[in-house]
């Protein structure tokens, strides 16, 4: 341990007896020391001295429009990021719908009543050569894997995207 | 009567619901806050680009306090880590990398002594702070102007308290020995 760090540790009250006898000791032999130990008790006096300076005139006011403005962005982003959501649910609402009616209609055309499950297997299990033909079909079953990549691809991104934006939420600034 | 509000009876009262009690936080800490980016950005638009910045994460963050710390490091953390952020955005990390994070704390080199016969030894050892390392300066302000302890720095500056007391020891030292240099200690004593 250096006079430098003990002289330090003095400055802050920080030595033990020992330590204490050490340095009174290290003064008595070396007049510089004793300079040293002035110095620093200058250089701490002046560091106590230490004003802060003034924030710019207006600042808290500033701070508190930013804040204000802040809130509004991210209540329109959370209910712009709803309505989107509830535009993806509405489409599926839709197609479903639209699915049902059309199936129904034939179900109506056929003349016969039945629950719309039965109807569904029957309707897959009279037409299933039709289905086979089509899952047999190359063609068909390089552009089913190119869409289900683009679907799956179009999920990640929209995770991500969704990820992306609660984080930036949490950090606004 | 609500300005005696403790820091964590004004964030309760923020979280109640009460955003505008904010003022009373902004006001406390945006001096100190200011003199610390000052030191760090040595620029005053920058500074204040950076304090209200501070400020704003740390409304958006208030949640997120855990009270085990006060909220002054906590506060002064987000300061501090934000212009760790401008210094480097503003492309001014070579220069940072030279010149501050080099922790050189030997100003002998600089010739200035006091430049007027207006300015005492006093106004011309707090000039000298802005010649220390960043960090150094940094350790100083919070240790003497916002009276943090050794420990307390430490976590704003997310570094060691042995550390923390190193970077202490050394400026204080550095400036001892321009006082020493010029001569200077016998008059502020």
């Amino acid at each position: 341990m250096n006079n430098d760090d003990l002289l330090n540790r003095y400055l802050d009250n920080e030595l033990g007896i020992d330590e204490l006898q050490t340095i009174k000791n290290e003064i008595e032999k070396d007049g510089k020391i004793l300079a040293r130990l002035k110095a620093l008790r200058a250089v701490d006096n002046s560091l106590r001295q230490i004003k802060s300076e003034n924030a710019p005139a207006g600042f808290t006011e500033r701070v508190m429009k930013a804040i204000a403005d802040s809130s509004i962005k991210v209540k329109s982003k959370v209910s712009y990021f709803f309505l989107s959501m509830i535009s993806i649910l509405a489409v599926g609402i839709i197609s479903i719908f639209v699915l049902s009616v059309r199936i129904l209609g034939i179900q109506e055309g056929g003349g016969e009543s039945k629950p719309l499950p039965q109807y569904i297997k029957e309707y897959f299990g009279k037409n299933s050569g039709i289905w086979e033909s089509i899952l047999k079909n190359n063609t068909v079953m390089l552009i089913g894997s190119m869409a289900a990549l683009l679907l799956l691809l179009s999920l990640y991104f929209t995770i991500e995207a969704h990820k992306n934006f609660k984080n930036r939420l949490n950090n606004i600034s | 009567m609500m300005r005696n509000l403790s820091d964590i009876e004004i964030i309760d009262s923020i979280n109640r619901g009460n955003p505008s009690d904010y003022t009373l936080l902004v006001n406390r800490y945006k001096d100190r806050a200011f003199t610390l980016l000052k030191r760090m950005l040595k620029n005053d638009l920058d500074a204040e680009e950076a304090l209200q910045d501070s400020f704003l994460k740390a409304y958006n963050s208030l949640k997120n306090f855990r009270r085990e710390a006060q909220f002054s490091t906590w506060f002064y953390k987000i300061v501090y880590n934000t212009a760790l952020t401008v210094i480097s955005s503003k492309k001014r990390k070579i220069e940072v990398e030279m010149s501050s994070f080099n922790e050189e704390y030997d100003l002998s080199g600089y010739k200035d002594e006091i430049d007027s016969s207006k300015e005492n030894v006093r106004d011309y050892i707090l000039r000298m702070i802005d010649k220390l390392p960043i960090r150094g300066a940094l350790v100083v302000i919070l240790f003497y102007l916002d009276g943090m302890s050794l420990a307390e720095i430490s976590q704003v500056m997310g570094i060691s308290m042995v550390n923390t007391k190193v970077m202490l020891h050394r400026s204080r030292n550095s400036l001892r020995d321009l006082l020493i240099k010029y001569n200077y200690q016998e008059e502020i004593l």
